[in-house]
């Protein structure tokens, strides 16, 4: 077992005072200025497009649906009640506006059907434990590059849920205490989602490496 | 392998998840949970493979750099949203909208009433008397009928002289 994982992309805490402020600008915002509704499109713009990257995989349409989301909770800005925080509304606003784009686009299936070629498994190889060349992944800009592409094929084998919780917390660095305010479940439950999602990315990373011609057990 | 149908694992996976990020040290230091895995194989194998899983994200950069163009796209695309709704013909959209259907509506119950009418309707329709009167209109008024003898005696001679 490996004891030291590296390290979590994680946010800060918002403050107090950055919390009282971004509640301020929402009820001007909510009031019709539109000043102040940019000015939080600014600060949940990174965090925004992380959200949707990650669970859109690099897609060419981030941008767009991000900026669809920005646009529906403009709309809808006038209902949301302040009980929750903005971001965690947001944030739900973008996990189902991707969800959606999935559904309408159907491109699920077609992105991930396509498989690495066998090159490009081998050149992953760098990935498990026993390898030990995560070190080697991290100097090689194309190695990098062919991992994330392995990482797109295998989260596209988890259902919508596992897959956006796994992204938020591995990807943007949500808390499992945020991710549980965005889909709505206590905080064990989001922990054991998340346990339960890892092994079934590895189990399919697992499949990948066994379906290779020639390949033995390669499980640790 | 990873269908945990036992009660008990399910308060380690909590466990196990929160010490992702720990130290052998800190796993070791609970008896209870290094217990568990001892005796549930299970448990080891699925521990092992959520720590493989971070390694899997290891190649991902999530930081995106604040862009302006965006924030500038974002809100152009709010006005021009806001336009749409707001504008004084967006009122009347949705009754144009009605309107159009109303009139499909009523060109289609048209045709069907006409299709009905010409099929149907000659054999429902009532003999119209009034009809008779008009046509009779048109025709020259027979004679009079004689109602007594010498009326019938006058009507034969008149005929007989061609009058």
């Amino acid at each position: 077992m490996e004891g030291k994982r590296l390290p979590a992309r994680s946010r800060p805490e918002p403050h107090s005072s950055d919390a009282e402020n971004e509640r301020r600008l929402v009820r001007l915002a909510q009031s019709g200025d539109t000043a102040a509704y940019e000015e939080l499109v600014r600060i949940h713009q990174p965090r925004l497009l992380a959200v949707v990257g990650g669970i859109l995989r690099r897609n060419q349409d981030v941008e767009d649906v991000a900026q669809q989301v920005l646009v529906k909770a403009y709309l809808s800005l006038k209902r949301f009640d302040l009980r929750s925080a903005f971001g965690t509304w947001l944030y739900k606003i973008a996990v189902n506006e991707c969800w959606d784009y999935f559904r309408k686009k159907k491109v699920r299936r077609l992105v991930y059907e396509a498989d690495l070629s066998e090159e490009q498994l081998r050149q992953i190889e760098v990935v498990p434990a026993h390898t030990g060349g995560a070190s080697r992944s991290r100097e090689d800009a194309g190695s990098r590059a062919l991992q994330r592409q392995l990482l797109d094929r295998l989260l596209g084998e988890l259902d919508e849920t596992d897959r956006s919780m796994l992204v938020m917390k591995e990807v943007t660095g949500f808390t499992v205490e945020e991710i549980g305010k965005v889909f709505g479940l206590n905080v064990n439950t989001v922990k054991v989602r998340l346990f339960r999602a890892r092994g079934r990315l590895v189990e399919a990373y697992h499949r990948r490496l066994e379906r290779r011609p020639g390949s033995d057990s390669r499980r640790s | 392998m990873f269908s945990w149908n036992e009660r008990g694992c399910r308060k380690y996976q909590v466990r196990m998840e929160d010490y992702l990020g720990a130290a052998p040290e800190a796993v070791e230091s609970d008896l209870e949970l290094t217990t568990h895995l001892r005796g549930c194989s299970r448990c080891r194998e699925s521990f092992a493979a959520a720590q493989l899983s971070g390694r899997l994200f290891s190649a991902e950069e999530p930081e995106v750099q604040p862009s302006e163009a965006f924030v500038t796209r974002v809100m152009a695309s709010i006005r021009e949203e806001q336009a749409r709704l707001f504008a004084p013909a967006a009122v009347w959209r949705p009754l144009e909208a009605l309107a159009s259907r109303f009139a499909l509506v009523a060109a289609v119950v048209l045709l069907a009433l006409s299709v009905f009418l010409g099929e149907f309707a000659p054999a429902l329709r009532q003999p119209d008397m009034g009809a008779s009167t008009e046509i009779a209109g048109d025709w020259p008024e027979p004679p009079a009928q004689p109602a007594t003898q010498d009326e019938v005696l006058m009507s034969l001679a008149e005929a007989e002289n061609g009058i």
